[in-house]
């Protein structure tokens, strides 16, 4: 546990100034989260979120200046746009927020400096995406990161908790699925589970990444990720948190995700996944593993 | 008296006002343009049920239009079509119809036979003949060539701007960077300007000889760069403020022969000569949404939109306009070959000759 209150209090120490200078507001109405920052998405980590919301008119988060946008018809442009047409606002503090997939606003082009009463356009369906929603990411230009929005954004009410559904351990023999108590043999493995965070809407049912995951050995905290950060590095897309973690060693096959590799030595071990999600809700799941020759 | 000496005057100032103009149409003779006349050929009707087989003889000339895609011969006779799910590329060699949700790109031939797929959730798109794909997220492009994967780049920011000759990728991104890689996916060149207040590439543009590269960057001023590439050295030859800064892509396009650069002005577009010389301007009201830009003495065409309005511009940098089609609004085809003009609109594609009377 103590490795918890470090791991968290070096997360708070690095996001102090973003947490407590800044509060964005929703760019929709009556919002719900539909996708997480972090989750697996277009075969990366998702550096954004996805929202609907009652309203399909999109504001800005916060006063700023328009620096970019996109339209995907009319204007000269070499590439297609996943994300649809999009805007780019500037704020202070060298933050900028991206909203994709709307029907931008005609007035958008003459605009510069706006304000939370200016309507960026409608959410629409313009980028890669079968329902209507907007694609909101928070830019830190400074330290050329994609910032969790959820952690800038005032907190919504949530009252379905994260869901751990499977949990198995891969080793050179193959996967194996663990229940409560299970018997695996001696030898380097990787704990694998099946965790999400369902989305408060029937509407969408793309399994969204949850806040924090640890993994406790004994105990002891072996494996932690809090999905507060993310950048490049060397062409693949790594979650920054108490360590860095890249995008291929953390999303396995079939829905899973890695927690780490362990070297399993004979004897019995108690191992433990604690999962929370943005709105405090937690699940747990406990299991026994004996471990032999 | 003095009435025969004015008539005389008169007389005298009539013969060497002759004398002169003759002289002047001797030593300065004016040079007549030859006329270019712009004869239709055939027009051939892309429309669902129209007339076509999948083999056509010759060279396969491919087309999008509207919600269809296909290809046709140089005597207009109609090969294969197709309609598009949501959006397509198509060359020479293959074609790719996708879904807005489609996780695997599948390249079919000009005969409609399966080539190769490619699993992705990216976009792909044709940059002056060669394949690439972006992700959705825009922050990984990738080149392909036939479905074969030759390179893939994920540069640390959105990309906002790309472009591409035959052995190099410039490539702006959203935090002002511009990085330049050979087909190798290897980094070249990176350039990032700390002129203005805020930072993001707003276009790239690349010689097709590789020998100039220009970028707009930057808000507060927003500036236009241009560099020189000698001796594998490159070196900037031009920073120059822009008047009126945009806040999305802007029309930034070398000719053909890397003599000229064409940039996007709020009124039509500034041509600058390749060291930096500012040379003239071309002044529409629209945006230019496509364009094939010849070299100095070479034709050339810029498609714009304004309010609705579709123009079709053809001009000679060393002459100046020579025709302008106006165009319904809606989805266009143009594809300027040797010696004609393959124009397509309203379902219909109609080959221009292009005769110098």
């Amino acid at each position: 546990m103590k490795k918890i209150f470090t791991g968290t209090f070096i997360s708070v120490l690095l996001f102090f100034p973003v947490l407590t200078l800044f509060s964005f507001g929703w760019p929709v109405g009556d919002p719900i989260v539909t996708a997480t920052f972090g989750e697996d998405k277009w075969g990366t980590f998702g550096h954004g979120i996805g929202i609907s919301g009652s309203s399909i008119e999109v504001y800005p988060s916060e006063k700023g200046e328009i620096v970019f946008y996109y339209e995907n018809s009319e204007v000269f442009s070499q590439m297609p746009s996943g994300l649809g047409s999009f805007a780019v606002v500037e704020h202070e503090r060298k933050l900028r927020t991206l909203y994709g997939g709307l029907d931008l606003s005609p007035e958008l082009e003459n605009s510069e400096k706006i304000t939370t009463e200016d309507s960026l356009g409608k959410a629409g369906l313009t980028g890669k995406s079968d329902k209507m929603h907007l694609f909101f990411a928070v830019i830190d230009s400074e330290f050329g990161q994609f910032v969790n929005p959820l952690l800038l954004l005032n907190s919504i009410a949530d009252s379905k908790a994260p869901v751990i559904r499977e949990v198995g351990i891969r080793s050179p023999a193959g996967y194996q699925l663990i229940g409560r108590e299970a018997v695996v043999s001696a030898g380097r493995a990787e704990i694998q589970a099946e965790i999400f965070d369902p989305c408060m809407s029937e509407d969408f049912s793309r399994p969204m990444a949850p806040y924090k995951i640890y993994l406790f050995l004994n105990g002891e905290e072996i494996f932690y990720i809090s999905f507060e950060s993310m950048i490049t590095e060397a062409s693949e897309a790594v979650v920054q948190s108490n360590a860095s973690l890249l995008y291929s060693d953390y999303y396995k096959e079939d829905g899973r995700i890695s927690l780490g590799d362990i070297n399993l030595v004979p004897g019995e071990f108690r191992f433990e996944i604690l999962v929370s999600d943005y709105a405090g809700n937690e699940t747990s799941r406990a299991f026994k593993i004996r471990v032999v020759e | 008296m003095q009435l025969i000496v004015t008539i005389m005057k008169k007389r005298i100032m009539i013969v060497l006002f002759f004398f002169m103009l003759t002289g002047y149409i001797l030593f300065f003779p004016v040079v007549l343009q030859k006329e270019l006349v712009f004869i239709p050929s055939w027009a051939v009707e892309i429309a669902a049920g129209a007339p076509g087989s999948s083999e056509i003889m010759g060279p396969k000339i491919p087309f999008k239009l509207d919600d269809r895609l296909g290809y046709f011969s140089r005597s207009g006779e109609l090969g294969l079509t197709a309609e598009i799910d949501y959006e397509a590329v198509v060359s020479d060699n293959y074609f790719i119809n996708y879904s807005s949700l489609s996780q695997n790109l599948v390249l079919q031939n000009s005969s409609g036979e399966i080539l190769g797929n490619i699993v992705t959730e990216g976009l792909p798109f044709l940059l002056n003949g060669r394949s690439f794909i972006i992700s959705p997220d825009r922050l990984t492009v990738t080149e392909h060539e036939e479905g074969k994967i030759l390179w893939s780049v994920t540069p640390g920011s959105m990309i906002t701007s790309i472009d591409c000759n035959s052995s190099e990728t410039l490539i702006g991104l959203m935090n002002g960077k511009v990085f330049l890689y050979n087909r190798a996916g290897e980094k070249l060149f990176s350039f990032f300007s700390t002129d203005s207040r805020y930072s993001i590439v707003y276009a790239c543009a690349l010689s097709d000889d590789g020998r100039y590269m220009a970028v707009v960057t930057g808000l507060y001023p927003q500036q236009l760069i241009c560099f020189e590439s000698r001796n594998e050295l490159i070196t900037v030859i031009l920073r120059k403020d822009l008047d009126v800064p945009f806040r999305r892509n802007l029309y930034l396009d070398y000719s053909s022969d890397g003599k000229l650069l064409y940039l996007e002005a709020p009124e039509g577009l500034d041509v600058i000569n390749s060291t930096g010389i500012p040379k003239e301007s071309i002044r529409f009201n629209g945006i230019v949404t496509a364009s094939e830009l010849g070299g100095v003495s070479e034709l050339s065409y810029l498609h714009v939109v304004n309010e609705g309005n579709s123009i079709l511009r053809i001009f000679r940098p060393d002459v100046g306009p020579i025709a302008e089609f106006q165009l319904p609004s809606g989805g266009l085809y143009f594809n300027p070959d040797e010696r004609c003009v393959y124009l397509g609109w309203n379902g219909i594609i109609v080959r221009y000759d292009l005769i110098e009377g």
